[in-house]
């Protein structure tokens, strides 16, 4: 077995014929963003200003907006902080959010989710969304 | 005074003004790493959980949905909401500033409703404590500050508003009133 790196961690292994594939838990935690920033209703991935900043200089996963982890099955379990438009219903956005991102990291993993835990971080105006793609643009 | 603050105080002043500040950078940093340490994670309320997972939300994002539902009504010039939560009910209280003077009880009435109705709908809430609104000032400045601290005008939005400490749902949450 080739020597691993310790400091990464990484999913459970899957076997196929031609060797084993691993997925970083960074890797799952990205799929986890770009699925929830296209659920309608969600502005951003993660919390205010300052906790943004702060996981700039971060090195902890949960501090960047989404926590993944494995129950003792394998399968994932997922956290994830988002806030989200004033005016949606933000259960039902909350639902909404829990399956897409189940599907989505099961579809690009073959793993399956056990569960999506949604933190509520915020709601925002959509003009404030406007503004914050405007920036992100720049 | 102690011989060691005194050399301190000595080895203070022959320090150029540069190191002084920088020092004090330092000293300030250390304060704010130290904060984010031993900082309390934000009490959140789970609004639902299945096999899904579970959806919780924070204070915050109550806050802003309170102060963004009161800013829509028209009167309303600037809205400050303080929301506890107390085992698995929410008790909000908000500060109010007016337009002009107009009728506090049904402006009041009305907010009171559409924050209930919001809760209700939006999160599927149907804990709901108690909804105090206060009306601490009038007019629109051109300035956005915060409503005054000292209330000129108040209308009780319930009959029987408990103190903080009398609350029959107490609990240690009541902690982290304002997390701001």
């Amino acid at each position: 077995m080739e020597p691993q790196e310790s400091t990464i961690e990484t999913g459970e292994d899957q076997e196929s014929s031609l060797g084993q594939i691993k997925v970083n838990h960074t890797v799952v935690s990205t799929i986890v963003k770009m699925a929830a920033i296209n659920v309608a209703g969600v502005i951003a991935v993660g919390g205010n200003f300052v906790d943004n900043f702060i996981a700039q200089i971060s090195s902890k996963e949960s501090d960047k907006g989404v926590r993944v982890s494995e129950d003792e099955a394998g399968n994932y379990e997922i956290e994830i902080r988002v806030m989200m438009e004033y005016g949606v219903e933000l259960a039902k956005t909350a639902e909404t959010l829990q399956m897409i991102v189940a599907k989505q990291v099961t579809n690009m993993t073959g793993k399956p989710v056990a569960g999506v835990d949604v933190i509520i971080e915020g709601v925002k105006m959509a003009g404030e969304k406007e503004i914050e793609s405007e920036e992100e643009a720049e | 005074m102690p011989e060691s603050i005194r050399q301190a105080i000595d080895l203070l002043d022959q320090l150029p003004p540069y190191a002084i500040i920088g020092i004090f950078a330092v000293f300030v940093l250390a304060i704010l790493g130290l904060g984010q340490i031993l900082r309390k994670p934000s009490s959140r309320l789970i609004a639902f959980s299945g096999e899904s997972g579970s959806v919780s939300v924070s204070r915050k994002a109550l806050q802003d949905l309170i102060k963004q539902t009161c800013l829509k009504d028209q009167s309303v010039h600037a809205a400050r909401p303080t929301v506890k939560i107390a085992g698995s009910k929410i008790h909000t209280h908000v500060d109010l500033r007016l337009k002009s003077a107009s009728n506090l009880k049904e402006i009041s009435e009305r907010l009171q409703t559409r924050i209930s109705e919001l809760l209700q709908r939006s999160l599927n809430f149907d804990q709901i404590g108690r909804i105090e609104i206060m009306v601490t000032s009038f007019g629109k400045s051109d300035v956005d500050e915060p409503p005054a601290e000292e209330p000129s005008t108040e209308t009780p939005a319930e009959e029987d508003i408990v103190p903080e400490s009398e609350s029959p749902v107490a609990s240690k949450d009541d902690t982290l009133k304002n997390p701001s």
